[in-house]
């Protein structure tokens, strides 16, 4: 009981906190009317630290629990773990948010001709950003606490497996890993895959746990973007509490506007190679399973197989281990 | 079972971690301080200053004869905004026409009128994302800046006070109106009373209205104005409030 009493504690503050900026909206004694718009960005600007503070506990708690009962990548019979629980929830709860805030920001920017009922919109629209705030925060302060995602490049030599990688999804390397497995004759692809090769050193062998095109035109961009919307829409909320310059509200809009289009863009380009590439389906599959199929690990992540299976304890591992739930500590029975 | 244990280690706390750990709950609370600071401004909404004025129609006055209207888009018109009126009259069967009124004029309906109320709070300001409805320095009239607007739509969303059907308007308008902000689908703007802040004589509506005209010479004998502007107090929002919910 006594490791529960803080985070209880917390979360019970937490209602505590949100109850009392639910409680104090403005037009005390019915006057003057409510206005439902302006009151409802009032109190998603009074709720929105809230919503970071539980997300940054939430995390540090996750962290902690996968410091402790040791969660991570592992071999597990056939498949390998390759994220575990709270990375898929906090991966669905940002892409929901995202999709709820994008469809509703398209509204209200009127990028299709219809005018929807606008509070409504901006309620959903809040509904989204409060999700995106909370799957953001969690994901900072779980990887910070953890030591971090990998998805970071660690040297320039990622920047010559993106390029061949492009090169693989253009079909130059065989139509394995080509989008839509193109067959392209091997007199075509045969010399541009050898320059490739002989020009770049690239190598399919040198690939980890993560690809190069997400370590550069993913998690980076995403990573950038969603910083922008975040702050851009921190600034928009805070104006209904602080005196904000018009300038500065003015600014932030015009870039929150733009980055709506850039996140529109990339969430394409999200989806792409992902639905496009059959080689990669087993990655879009991770996201909901949180495996991969061990096969598809030794042929398109060798580097990654070989850590996983050069750790000694993880080799016991994968010879205890045959019915443990994805996402779960490692606890066999013996 | 014991050799799962032994695989995973009690990680104990390392002082990295500790840091790390130690450093997210700060920042975990300096959310919850900012949270708790915002709690406490928003108590007291940001003060704007009052509107010198409200125009305050007295429907037991009004005539319908839409002068209000016209002059009201005439003088924004030669001001190059936009020329939809900001003031509009509907049909309004709860309206107990004035007797001095009905002396004057004969039975020629029942009317009511519909202009910005200069809200002391007003929402429509602090919703505008594009910083153009501000206060005007002289009068402070809450007013459309016309060259900023983008046309979102969240101060006429945000209006607190709405408008009768448009199926009851006394013009044949089709403006979708639902608050006292309009969209001006000509210019792609939103549209309120602004008090004609710009007018040495103040809003046209009520310089000329000719009920008002008539009650100024004495002609028709009545205490109120057909469209007065008094002063942006309590009571006044108060009796308009009354009003917009008898209707």
């Amino acid at each position: 009981m006594k490791r529960f009493a803080l985070p209880v504690t917390i979360f019970l503050s937490w209602l505590v906190l949100i109850g009392a900026a639910s409680a104090q909206t403005p037009g005390g004694e019915g006057w003057p009317p409510p206005s439902g718009l302006f009151n409802d960005a009032l109190f998603l600007a009074r709720v929105a630290p809230f919503i970071i503070a539980l997300a940054i506990v939430v995390g540090i708690f996750q962290a902690r629990m996968a410091i402790q009962k040791g969660g991570g990548d592992a071999i597990l019979g056939d498949t390998v773990r390759r994220h575990d629980i709270s990375t898929v929830i906090a991966h669905w709860t940002n892409a929901i948010g995202v999709i709820l805030s994008l469809t509703t920001g398209a509204l209200i920017l009127r990028w299709v001709d219809y005018r929807p009922d606008l509070r409504l919109a901006f309620i959903i629209h809040y509904v989204g950003s409060s999700l995106i705030l909370f799957g953001i925060f969690n994901h900072l302060s779980r990887h910070a606490v953890s030591g971090g995602t990998g998805l970071i490049p660690k040297s320039f030599g990622v920047i010559r497996d993106l390029i061949g990688e492009l090169f693989a999804y253009a079909g130059m390397f065989g139509p394995k890993e080509a989008a839509l497995r193109i067959p392209w004759p091997k007199a075509i692809r045969q010399p541009i895959a050898k320059y490739v090769r002989a020009i770049l050193g690239y190598k399919e062998s040198q690939t980890g746990k993560y690809l190069s095109t997400e370590q550069i035109l993913s998690y980076p961009v995403w990573a950038i973007l969603m910083g922008v919307i975040v702050v851009t829409g921190i600034i928009k909320l805070l104006k209904y509490i602080y005196v904000i310059p018009g300038s500065m509200v003015t600014t932030a809009t015009a870039i929150h506007d733009l980055a709506t289009i850039a996140i529109s863009v990339m969430l394409i380009f999200h989806l792409l190679p992902l639905l496009i590439v059959p080689a990669n389906w087993p990655l879009l599959g991770s996201m909901f399973k949180t495996t991969v199929p061990k096969k598809y690990v030794d042929e398109r992540h060798p580097l990654w197989y070989k850590k996983l299976t050069a750790t000694p304890s993880r080799k016991k591992e994968a010879a205890i281990t045959t019915s443990a739930e994805p996402g779960s500590p490692q606890t066999a029975d013996a | 079972m014991s050799e799962s244990i032994e695989l995973v280690e009690d990680a104990g706390l390392s002082r990295r971690e500790f840091v790390r750990q130690v450093g997210a709950g700060f920042v975990a609370l300096a959310a919850v301080g900012s949270g708790a600071t915002n709690l406490w401004a928003s108590s007291s909404p940001n003060e704007l200053p009052l509107s010198s004025g409200v125009v305050m129609p007295d429907p037991s006055l009004c005539i319908g004869c839409l002068t209000c209207e016209v002059i009201c888009s005439r003088v924004h018109r030669e001001q190059g905004l936009s020329d939809i009126p900001r003031i509009r009259i509907f049909n309004d069967e709860a309206t107990v026409v004035d007797q001095v009124i009905l002396d004057a004029y004969g039975d020629r309906g029942q009317y009511h009128q519909s202009p910005c109320l200069m809200c002391p709070d007003a929402p429509c300001h602090h919703v505008c994302p594009a910083d153009a409805l501000p206060i005007d320095i002289s009068t402070n009239a809450r007013f459309i800046n016309e060259d900023k607007c983008i046309a979102c739509g969240r101060c006429a969303a945000a209006c607190p006070f709405p408008v009768f059907p448009e199926s009851e308007a006394t013009n044949d308008e089709t403006l979708g109106q639902l608050t006292r902000i309009t969209y001006d689908p000509a210019k792609n703007v939103y549209t309120k009373c602004d008090l004609c802040h710009w007018r040495p004589e103040g809003p046209a509506c009520v310089e000329r209205c000719p009920v008002n005209i008539r009650i100024r010479q004495g002609i028709i004998e009545s205490d109120q104005m057909c469209l007065d502007l008094p002063a942006a107090t309590r009571e006044h929002w108060e009796e308009q409030s009354r009003l917009d919910q008898s209707a």
